[in-house]
């Protein structure tokens, strides 16, 4: 697509655009934006995003928010999830009156201090993040720091279409231990953008969960991309749970560089209407001796549409490599459509890979036995549904983090609570 | 309780049942027994309602009801259980879960009010008791991860917590070991009332040597064709089925 619009209005705008941004969007340039051809975006358009970062610039006014709504709305949030620790983002920007990490984590606002540009990942979203202004913040987790209690991360969007951008760079030094918590939320029903760039180092035997829950609104585009590299030993569970946004595009790449490292990912989606969910994974074995796990689910209905594209790379040499890999749908719409896309490359000879993916209803058999125990036939279904997903949030070991995931898969489903269900 | 009049059904246009009749009284055991194919486990699902399952005649009354009428949910709610031959395994639903619900749905229309939480796990553990099942398994996603043994001690605890009226067992006692066997048996033989009738779907006498049967009835190419009490059973383990089948030829 072109992008001199794009460039026009952001040199208009922002004259004094560091050099760094300067430098990303040259990159941008150079490499143009993916359209279909590209097969990393053969079934999601990229366009909707420079088009919303395009009239976000083009409109005079600098949005406008709310700070009575803001507080309401975080308030709630604290009620739901009665965290200690937090991260608060406000229409892209960091908080920091309302954050407070715990003690061994070191919490910088990078935003504007110099940074020298390298277009690492090489990747149209992430140069475009790195273009537009975004809010820079580093994360040290402090070697042997165990905090049992999540951190969240809460990026609310409050103004009028307002485009949020946030790159974290995290450093989980060794024998450390975090849960992060990320939300992604809505303050109105007004169309915002949400695009975040996360790199990760975890070192020796550092162990992160990282775990997404976004239920925005109906109109937002959201475009998440996390690059984390493990060292020995070192384990990453991250799971994304997707339930609003128009248009949802999420990177999850991975680098097992050292024996002994370990990546779970997974991924829940609930669609309806005309909702495009597009999860793309890579997990590289680099190292012997390296596990993955992996399991996305998803739950289309109406015109909803998800994309799953899951790759597995074996690098030579990767010798005791253990990689486990499967996406399942449910299909519960005539017009709702996946496409799933499990790939595996492997070049070490002593490897145990297992790929599938599958897409249809509901198990007859399941309904059946449930339905012959007295459970009417659509009780039966939403509960078979809700246990699809409820699979892969029972691990979540924080109780109200857990339950908040499960409350809002249940309220996705129609006519369901999930009371009693533990 | 359940009469059953020259009934036919067939799975995707093959007939299986061609005009059985059989008619089971309160308080009675009757086993249904026979060769492979005959139709036995079709008898016990189209009982439950399984929709694959198609009624191409006859009827079957269960306390006055036309059963034929009634959706599989409005089946178990009426006091109609079938313990599964293969009970399929469901993760993400909590063995709790289901058999509270299913408990609440029958009381429901019994015109009785929901079970506290409390009277429910007491009931629950004396059941699991009666069974010898670990408590732990409640807690557990319906059958997930349990062995075939564990899944039929399952059918029949939930039978117990249930109390149905009409109590059918297809193949309960398949992949038993002889001790497994016995703890079914006692949990079934503890349910026997003479308010509650049995009907056990089985291929072999030995089960019928723990849970003694009133009448015992041999199926073939879906219909009876000899029935007798509890010495046709042992007969028939003597000398096979061959010779039922050669007289109901003659």
């Amino acid at each position: 697509m072109n992008l001199t619009p794009l460039q026009n209005a952001l040199n208009e705008r922002f004259p004094n655009a560091t050099q760094h941004q300067q430098q990303a969007l040259d990159a941008l340039l150079a490499g143009g934006f993916p359209d279909r051809t590209v097969e990393r975006w053969k079934y999601t358009r990229a366009t909707p995003y420079v088009d919303f970062a395009l009239r976000a610039f083009a409109e005079a006014e600098t949005p406008s928010s709310n700070d009575t709504r803001i507080q309401q709305n975080l308030e709630q949030w604290q009620i739901a999830f009665k965290a200690v620790y937090a991260l608060v983002i406000i229409d892209g920007k960091l908080d920091p009156n309302h954050s407070k990490v715990p003690a061994g984590v070191t919490l910088t606002d990078a935003t504007t201090a110099p940074h020298s540009f390298n277009a690492t990942p090489d990747d149209a979203m992430a140069l475009l993040n790195d273009a537009l202004p975004t809010t820079r913040i580093d994360l040290t987790i402090a070697a042997g720091t165990r905090v049992e209690t999540p951190l969240h991360i809460v990026h609310l969007a409050d103004a009028s279409r307002v485009l949020s951008q946030v790159r974290i760079t995290l450093n989980a030094e060794q024998d450390s231990e975090l849960v992060i918590a990320e939300h992604v939320l809505a303050a109105t029903g007004e169309e915002h953008m949400h695009s975040s760039v996360v790199t990760a180092h975890l070192d020796h035997a550092a162990r992160l969960h990282w775990y997404r829950l976004q239920n925005t609104n109906a109109d937002a585009l959201i475009a998440t991309r996390i690059d984390a590299t493990l060292d020995e030993h070192a384990a990453l569970h991250a799971l994304t749970l997707d339930i609003g946004g128009a248009l949802v595009r999420n990177d999850l790449n991975v680098r097992l560089n050292a024996p002994g490292a370990h990546v779970t990912m997974n991924g829940v989606y609930l669609t309806d209407g005309k909702q495009h969910v597009d999860n793309h994974t890579q997990v590289n074995h680099v190292a012997r001796d390296t596990t993955s796990s992996e399991d996305y689910r998803g739950v289309l209905r109406e015109h909803s549409r998800g994309v799953f594209n899951g790759k597995v790379y074996v690098h030579e040499g990767a010798d005791g490599t253990d990689a486990a890999q499967s996406n399942k749908n449910l299909l519960l719409s005539d017009h709702a459509e996946i496409d799933t896309k499990p790939e595996l490359e492997i070049y070490a000879d002593d490897v145990k890979c297992a790929h599938g993916a599958t897409v249809g209803q509901l198990d007859d058999a399941s309904v059946f036995y449930l339905r012959s125990r007295g459970i009417d036939h659509d009780t039966a279904t939403q509960l078979l549904t809700f246990a699809f997903c409820r699979e892969l949030i029972k691990d979540i070991a924080d109780p109200t983090l857990r339950e908040a995931a499960q409350t809002m898969i249940a309220d996705e489903i129609p006519n369901f609570t999930a009371m009693d269900i533990e | 309780m359940i009469e059953i009049k020259d009934l036919s059904a067939s799975v995707d246009g093959t007939p299986i049942l061609n005009g059985l009749t059989l008619s089971v009284g309160a308080g009675e055991v009757h086993a249904i027994m026979g060769p492979n194919g005959s139709g036995k486990s079709t008898l016990a699902n189209v009982l439950a309602g399984r929709d694959e399952y198609e009624i191409t005649g006859g009827s079957i009354t269960f306390n006055g009801q036309d059963l034929t009428e009634l959706e599989p949910e409005e089946r178990a709610r009426a006091g109609v259980f079938l313990a599964f031959q293969y009970p399929v395994e469901i993760p993400g639903v909590n063995n709790t879960y289901l058999l509270r619900a299913a408990l609440n749905a029958v009381r429901a229309a019994r015109g009785e009010s929901e079970i506290s939480a409390v009277d429910f796990m007491k009931l629950a553990r004396e059941k699991m008791k009666l069974m010898q099942m670990d408590p732990s398994f409640l807690n557990r996603g319906v059958n997930e991860g349990f062995s075939g043994g564990e899944k039929k001690r399952n059918e029949v605890f939930q039978m117990a917590v249930l109390e149905p009226a009409l109590c059918i067992l297809d193949e309960t006692d398949s992949g038993l070991d002889i001790d497994a066997l016995k703890v079914v048996a006692n949990g079934v033989n503890a349910l026997r009332d003479p308010s509650r009738a049995f009907l056990m779907v089985t291929h072999y006498q030995r089960l019928l040597d723990y849970i003694v049967p009133d009448h015992v009835h041999v199926l073939a190419n879906g219909r009876i064709i000899r029935s007798g009490d509890k010495s046709l059973a042992l007969e028939l383990e003597a000398r096979g089925y061959d010779w039922v089948l050669e007289e109901a030829a003659a």
